[in-house]
């Protein structure tokens, strides 16, 4: 296959330039650690303002980042840029967007990696899921294997590893983001580019500690080892080349021959034991895949048979394997889920706009800063899709997997009943395969059976300026998307992190309500979930317009506990709209009400029930 | 002497239809599951199969690879059916 890339190397700097480059790159991945080091240690994760994680970060951090950038791009545009030092600088870049958080902030955040752990401990206690329990014990394998790993590290739960875990797994996702960028039909440095995009871009923050961050890892894996096994037969397209999108479409209809979807147009230069175990480790990770997410199994099914129709898979049963695998443990390993309630998965099928407004139109309320984070992912995922589309017209290639790669998951926005979530997933599922699009948009790669749409920039003048500013243009792109995604992934954290106060607070809870006991929250910002599952019951309250009925709500099912939080506060304040004080007035207002203050530290509070028995309430 | 036979106490409902009714789809819902199971496991037996071979360059007989294509399809398309027919009666 052709990597040919048209880039500036007959252009670069002359060879004393060269030589400063070479000497730069690791100074400036040095200089960048320093300052991030210099950056976590002064931050103070009690001074976080309602715009998250950014509040904290100082000069240190934006500095850094920009040398970084800096040592990146100038390592890139080198003659022969060194592969060794440019992976240094995506570790640093792992580094700055994924390790900062962890690294500020006292304990895991976000919600449901808490309730992950917990799901594990009931595993590790009980040996099964807790049926009928939650949704997601229908879909037990990553939960099961979690336990397997925490029995195996002779720990006592999973608490020790969610912390770091997001930036644990981007260096595993590094792995197959390397064999797909090597063997996608793009330049080297397009390649490296790309990988970069792709870590400046993932502000989604769907890999926490969860079933769906590693099964994108297996999704990563299984779309690496087609890339890495089969690549484009050669076919006679037409007789013409193509001089009209008319012409484009009329050759369209290729994309279904009988021989292309036996994959008999995908060949392989690897051993017939190399196969074999390919397809013996795929099924595995399809078994794993199916039994663990109830999303990713679809959106696999779509990415496979995106790669047979672009001449990239060789072997169709990988396609059906999928299906029935997927299909199988829906129908019987989640049977729990879906009797009596169908309509929840199928129910929205088509129903397109509805979906478009639950995923964006919908996700943009809440107070100002709430919506100005919102807003600037809206334009982060926009501006990287426009450089794909131009990637996409730039690039010649043998194949058109890439971008249909990027297209295949919105299939599941259709299909599928996600909620507002659905839209992130669809965007991660291609956001690999997006940034090696929009990677091209600026390295486009000039040879290959399929021409490129737009004409290459004709030699002279504009060229010339064209290669001269390429590098600053390719640096400017990564620091806006560095930036951005280093705002909206934390945008949250005000009110998804938590303190070590917090944690005290539900462990007081956890040592003290008793079995079959209640205890509120007022909404579900908490690290809680993660011990007594299926013993005691939490009251999360309707979150209503007005914070008054909470209290109304407390009083009328009298839960035993209460807890009070400042991420809970935050919350109500950013994302409901309530004033700022109203947990410390429904706190007032319980005191008065037959609770009493047990515990306070300075980012939560316990009140206790003086009644002895709690009335019956119906729970929601 | 013996009472004359009874006529059978009409309660008012014909009940005949709803108790098939009942017992075929009690009887469904209680037989969909191992009946999944048994295509599921047929389907990736036959699936495995081909594609081992396909992996491994074994060429089949004509006869006997059409006979392969014509099962992987056909049980296939009994797996969909029968798990589309357990969602309608179970679920």
């Amino acid at each position: 296959m052709s990597t040919a890339t048209i880039d500036y190397a007959p252009t670069v700097a002359p060879q004393s330039t060269e030589q400063r480059r070479h000497r730069l790159a690791l100074p400036f991945g040095a200089t960048g650690l320093l300052l991030w080091i210099l950056a976590i240690h002064s931050a103070h994760f009690s001074h976080m303002g309602s715009d998250g994680l950014i509040s904290v970060l100082g000069w240190p951090y934006f500095l850094g980042l920009a040398v970084v950038i800096a040592g990146f791009v100038l390592e890139l545009t080198r003659r022969n840029p060194s592969s060794w030092r440019l992976l240094a600088l995506v570790v640093i870049f792992v580094l700055y967007l994924y390790g900062t958080a962890p690294a500020i902030e006292p304990i895991a955040e976000l919600t449901d990696s808490w309730i992950h752990a917990g799901f594990i401990q009931y595993i590790l206690l009980h040996g099964h899921p807790l049926e009928g329990y939650d949704a997601r014990f229908s879909w037990p394998g990553a939960f099961s294997m979690g336990a397997v790993l925490v029995k195996f590290a002779g720990q006592a739960n999973a608490l020790g590893f969610i912390r770091w875990f997001p930036m644990v797994i981007e260096f595993l996702y590094l792995v197959p983001l390397f064999v797909i960028v090597r063997f996608s039909g793009v330049g080297r440095r397009a390649g490296w580019l790309a990988i970069v995009f792709y870590l400046t871009a993932n502000w989604i923050f769907q890999d926490y500690f969860s079933p769906q961050a590693l099964n994108y890892l297996f999704y990563l894996a299984v779309v690496a080892g087609v890339f890495a096994c089969w690549r484009p037969a050669r076919v006679a397209l037409s007789s013409v080349i193509p001089g009209t999108f008319r012409d484009r479409i009329t050759q369209s209809r290729h994309l279904f021959t009988r021989d292309r979807l036996l994959g008999r147009e995908a060949v392989t230069g690897w051993t017939r034991g190399q196969n074999l175990g390919l397809f013996l480790i795929c099924a595995l990770i399809f078994l794993a895949i199916a039994m663990s997410h109830q999303l990713t199994p679809y959106a696999l099914i779509m990415a496979l048979l995106g790669l047979l129709i672009t001449r990239r898979l060789g072997r169709p049963e990988m396609v059906l394997l999928l299906i029935v695998l997927a299909a199988g443990w829906l129908s019987l390993g989640a049977s729990n889920y879906w009797i009596g309630h169908l309509n929840d998965i199928f129910g929205s099928i088509g129903q397109f706009s509805n979906k478009l407004h639950d995923n964006v139109t919908g996700r943009v309320v809440g107070g100002q800063t709430h919506v100005y984070i919102v807003e600037l992912r809206i334009l982060l995922t926009g501006g990287f899709l426009v450089l794909a589309g131009i990637g996409f017209l730039r690039r010649a290639a043998d194949s058109r997997a890439l971008e249909v790669l990027v297209g295949a998951p919105v299939v599941l926005l259709g299909v599928q009943d996600y909620g507002g979530e659905g839209l992130l997933r669809v965007v991660l599922f291609g956001l690999p395969f997006t940034s090696l699009l929009a990677a091209s948009a600026f390295l486009p790669n000039g040879s290959g059976e399929i021409r490129s749409l737009l004409p290459p920039i004709a030699k002279g003048h504009y060229e010339r300026i064209f290669h001269r500013a390429l590098p600053v243009i390719i640096a400017l792109a990564i620091l806006v998307s560095a930036l951005a995604t280093t705002i909206v992934r934390g945008g949250n954290d005000s009110y998804v992190s938590f303190s070590q106060g917090e944690l005290s607070a539900v462990n007081y809870i956890y040592a003290h309500v008793k079995t079959g006991d209640v205890y509120g929250v007022a909404n579900y910002f908490l690290p809680i979930g993660q011990a007594r599952l299926g013993e005691i019951t939490e009251y999360i309250s309707t979150e209503p317009a007005n914070f008054r009925k909470i209290d109304r709500q407390f009083l009328k099912l009298r839960p035993q506990y209460v807890i009070f939080s400042q991420s809970q506060e935050n919350y109500g304040v950013e994302v409901i709209g309530y004033p700022p004080g109203w947990q410390r007035s429904l706190e007032r207002t319980l005191l008065g009400r037959g609770y009493k203050l047990v515990a306070r530290w300075p980012t939560a509070s316990v009140l206790k029930s003086t009644q002895k028995r709690a009335p019956v309430g119906k729970l929601s | 002497m013996l009472d004359p036979p009874r006529a059978p106490i009409d309660s008012g409902v014909d009940d005949s239809v709803g108790v098939v009714t009942t017992f075929f789809v009690a009887d469904t819902a209680a037989l969909s599951s191992p009946v999944v199971m048994v295509l599921l496991i047929g389907t990736v037996v036959l699936l495995s199969v081909r594609a081992c071979l396909g992996a491994l360059d074994i060429a089949l007989d004509r006869f006997v690879a059409r006979m392969l294509d014509a099962s992987v399809v056909l049980i296939f398309l009994f797996f969909v059916i029968f798990v589309v027919l357990r969602f309608r009666i179970v679920g």
